[in-house]
């Protein structure tokens, strides 16, 4: 896709004349060994585990030592046995052996071809503990220290949307979701929110079946609605995201999920949202009609708020099912864009609110856990430097019981900006209201 | 006081109710603005409840669909207990429990009962209800905390949601982890036996415990099931904690939200403190609270009007409402859970996401569904006569597009150049000699009206 005028001037004027993105070609060659996507071509899918994933039973304290008494003496019931973590091992943080849940070992294979980044200890100062704040935080990249709180306003991936300058009606963002996630948030910026594809259309009309006739004459209102001299608020708003939507609507119409993706068959509803996002970036990679130019998408899996039952046993229950889930489809979806010749485009994060409690709470097939706060996350991709970043929390070094964080969340996103978003060092400072270092995941 | 006429009057029943035709319009008018409040905030009665089996019927999908149905018709029939049901909606969304976790239609069923009978009176006995209320013991897992094995989710989000909020009105924070943890173990003992709520004395952690400076054996109720006195009672313990300012964190907090559903959102700290007095010399009759919310003249201002997107409820009751068509609401709830307002399904404890979220494309095109829908219906489930909405001797489109606007509320909303497109699409291929032509034209300019931003705001 090539990058429009307003989009380069807007980014020459958000990262200053004397700081220019290398080519990507001369990147490629001074770094790492594959080459990265532009930035004008990036792809990047966000993936949220809500209502706060168990990080200590999904990166597992693998090997005899003091962190593996810890884990054994805190977690009775929901500890995953050392006998069962032999197959999943991902290498050693902060001197302690690490291995993924048993039931990740779709994850397991990517991460030993260097597919997988691995971020322990995310999280950030100040965490109270409330899903609905640290969604807050999290969506809108606000600062937990700010006192007075500071309120959620703009979505950071909306406030990147905006300063690379896609208006309104330049819709390159889905989320595959009903409702529009809050990262999305941000005046003069659109984005599609539709669980399934076939469902974007306009309704037929039974009783007088002029179809071509009423959309017209809607989209002649609409482009009114969305005319800033005819409407204004709530009027304008609503006008001008309805007539890029019926814009959209004859595009996506042409856009099949009908073929051999390797996420057919996976249970689920994230298998299901990736194949959405599969489908549509498979449309735009092979040319199957006028390019949707979608780009940049979120999917969401729930049910990690497992204050109780977390874990029947290690295959079933609710953690250890979702785990799976999300391991195997993070892996399908790799393959497809592998098997469209656009893996190198294409970046992967999962996100989650916060981490849960080291002690587990309850008792026996009943035991859940708690709130808790820093938790790891994981960073999929052809380009990226696989391997652990971060460190792992010391487990007999908490705070009212939860593991201390030592990296900021904001640190993931300025890496993204920074290294696939736009493609030069520090650009995420205006984005993310303040500069943070990046990691070594990107190149 | 405001000029009490046709617009305000209009604003008033579609904001506390579910909006109406030209003639509810006229009724509330005639009350005068007193009159009107007075007779939304009153309703007499203990309200009635919906379906739902016990045992291992309450599971069942059928059963769930005629609850969904029953609140929905008598959502979009209300008439004197219309802001009864819209406080029901408000409080589901408040207290959101869903049936995704519950799993049992007749517990939703008995909370949203509990809703209806206590959703205008005392907010005490409205929290005490919902603490005790077998949907929320489930939800919440109130029903696991237990003395040793405390479990914080009800007692986290009983301070952070339901009472007082995460931060006070001057953004400073109202508790601390502490305190939820306290308050997780004073809420211990209560659990589910036969379908209601119980207190077990033998679950109850009757250790000493301490929040906001009150230290004892703190609960909600005593071994005989009855409420503790607001000494030891962690109910009024909540209601009379203070902030920063030296004010009832409570009333500020529920006022300043009833006034965003209700009217604009971020009002000033001076605004919410104007709505709290009756309130709390009244001892937290939430009525008193409405009264002052809808007897403000700011609730008639420009920033309180056309800027609210109408919930998929108030979206579909008042499209329903001003075409005067009639529904079995069988088909309803589907149509409401496409929009993203699935009854008895609240996507969190947290409730569903209000304003502009409403219209994500997904479910904005769904409200294009129903608008089509709607105005071809001609069955029970949803049937729409064009003959009652436009007069049959017009001879030209100018004329009956303006009186299908007006009929729908938004005839002074809609810009020129867009009712223009309305005309055009109307006068083609249409013979105003074919009456069966034009009925169906009207159909089909219903369903587009309805598609327009002006109808999704109120």
């Amino acid at each position: 896709m090539a990058i429009t005028r307003r989009e380069f001037v807007r980014r020459s004027a958000l990262v200053g004349a004397a700081v220019t993105a290398p080519h990507p070609l001369l990147r490629a060659m001074l770094g790492a060994g594959v080459a990265h996507a532009a930035p004008s071509d990036a792809i990047l899918v966000l993936v949220q585990l809500e209502g706060g994933n168990d990080g200590l039973n999904t990166v597992i304290p693998s090997a005899a030592g003091l962190q593996r008494t810890t884990y054994d003496t805190k977690r009775p019931n929901l500890g995953v046995p050392l006998g069962n973590l032999g197959a999943t091992g991902i290498g050693n943080s902060g001197g302690t052996a690490l291995a993924l849940h048993p039931t990740m070992t779709a994850l397991k294979t990517l991460f030993d071809a260097g597919k997988v980044a691995v971020v322990n200890g995310v999280g950030y100062p100040n965490q109270n503990l409330s899903h609905f704040r640290s969604e807050d935080i999290w969506f809108g990249a606000l600062d937990p220290t700010a006192a007075p709180a500071e309120s959620f306003t703009t979505g950071w991936f909306g406030r990147y949307l905006n300063a690379a300058g896609f208006g309104p009606s330049t819709i390159v963002a889905v989320d595959v979701n009903e409702t529009l996630n809050p990262i999305f948030i941000q005046p003069g910026t659109n984005t599609l929110a539709v669980r399934r594809i076939a469902d974007f259309a306009l309704p037929d009309d039974p009783l007088y079946p002029d179809y071509a006739a009423k959309k017209a004459a809607l989209q002649a209102a609409y482009a009114v609605e969305a005319d800033p001299l005819e409407t204004d608020g709530a009027q304008l708003e609503i006008g001008t995201s309805g007539d890029a939507m019926l814009g959209k609507i004859d595009i996506y119409a042409n856009v099949s999920t009908n073929w051999t993706s390797n996420l057919n068959g996976l249970g689920g509803s994230l298998g299901t949202s990736l194949k959405q996002v599969s489908s549509i970036l498979r449309y735009d990679a092979l040319n199957l009609g006028p390019a949707t130019g979608a780009r940049f998408f979120h999917v969401r899996l729930g049910g990690f708020d497992t204050h109780t039952q977390q874990q029947a046993n290690l295959t079933t229950g609710t953690q250890p099912v979702r785990l799976q889930r999300v391991a195997d489809s993070l892996k399908a979806f790799y393959d497809d864009m592998v098997a469209l010749g656009i893996a190198n485009k294409v970046l992967m994060v999962t996100f989650s609110e916060f981490g849960r409690r080291v002690a587990e709470n309850g008792s026996g097939t009943t035991a859940g856990t708690d709130h808790g706060a820093a938790s790891p996350l994981f960073i999929v991709g052809n380009t990226v430097n696989g391997g652990l970043y971060g460190t792992f929390p010391d487990l007999t070094d908490l705070d009212g019981g939860n593991t201390k964080w030592n990296v900021d969340f904001r640190q993931v996103y300025a890496t993204i900006i920074d290294k696939w978003l736009i493609g030069s060092a520090g650009a995420h400072a205006p984005i993310l209201n303040d500069s943070f270092s990046t990691l070594g995941f990107l190149t | 006081m405001v000029v009490w006429d046709a617009e305000n009057a209009a604003h008033l029943i579609s904001r506390a109710g579910f909006g109406g035709d030209e003639r509810d319009v006229e009724k509330y008018v005639r009350y005068g603005q007193l009159g009107a409040v007075e007779k939304l905030v009153t309703v007499k009665g203990t309200g009635s409840k919906g379906p739902g089996k016990s045992g291992s019927a309450a599971t069942d999908p059928d059963d769930l669909l005629k609850l969904r149905s029953w609140w929905a018709k008598r959502m979009v029939k209300a008439t004197t207990r219309r802001l009864q049901e819209k406080m029901c909606l408000f409080w589901h969304d408040h207290f959101a429990c869903n049936i995704s976790m519950v799993k049992n239609n007749l517990w939703m069923s008995q909370q949203n009962a509990a809703f209806r009978r206590y959703g205008l009176d005392s907010f005490k006995t409205l929290v005490f209800e919902v603490t005790r209320d077998a949907a929320m013991l489930e939800f919440l897992d109130g029903d696991r905390n237990k003395v040793g094995k405390p479990n914080e989710n009800y007692g986290r989000e009983v301070m952070e949601l339901f009472v007082l909020g995460v931060n006070d009105l001057s953004g400073n924070p109202n508790y601390t982890q502490t305190d939820v943890q306290e308050i997780a173990r004073a809420l211990t003992g209560f659990t589910i036996v036969d379908d209601e709520g119980l207190f077990d004395p033998t679950r109850h952690d009757n250790g000493s415990k301490t929040l906001f400076g009150v230290t004892g054996n703190l609960g909600v109720v005593d071994s005989a099931g009855d409420l503790l006195p607001p000494a030891t009672n962690i109910i009024d313990i909540l209601f009379a904690h203070t902030d920063t300012d030296g004010e009832l964190v409570m009333p500020r907090y529920l006022a300043k939200k009833l006034w965003e559903y209700f009217a604009y959102p971020n009002p000033t700290k001076a605004r919410v403190d104007e709505l709290t007095g009756p309130f709390i010399a009244g001892g937290f009759m939430i009525r008193d609270l409405l009264r002052s919310i809808f007897m403000h003249d700011d609730f008639y201002s420009a920033e309180a009007k056309s800027q609210s997107v109408k919930n998929p409820c108030e979206f579909m009751f008042h499209a329903i409402r001003a075409t005067k068509a009639s529904t079995n609401a069988k088909t309803l709830p589907d149509h409401l859970a496409n929009m993203g307002m699935n009854l008895f399904d609240p996507p969190s404890v947290n409730g569903w996401n209000n304003g502009l979220a409403w219209l994500s494309s997904g479910q904005f095109l769904a409200r294009f569904e129903f608008a089509q829908t709607l105005a071809a219906g001609r069955s029970g489930d949803l049937k729409m006569s064009p003959t009652r909405l436009f007069d049959r001797s017009a001879t030209s489109a100018g004329p009956v597009v303006d009186e299908l606007l007006a009929k729908l509320g938004i005839v002074a909303q809609v810009p020129p150049d867009a009712r223009q497109a309305l005309v055009d699409y109307f006068e083609g291929a249409t013979n105003f000699y074919d009456q069966t032509v034009v009925e169906k034209k009207v159909r089909s300019a219903v369903a587009l009206m309805l598609d327009l931003p002006e109808f999704q705001i109120h």
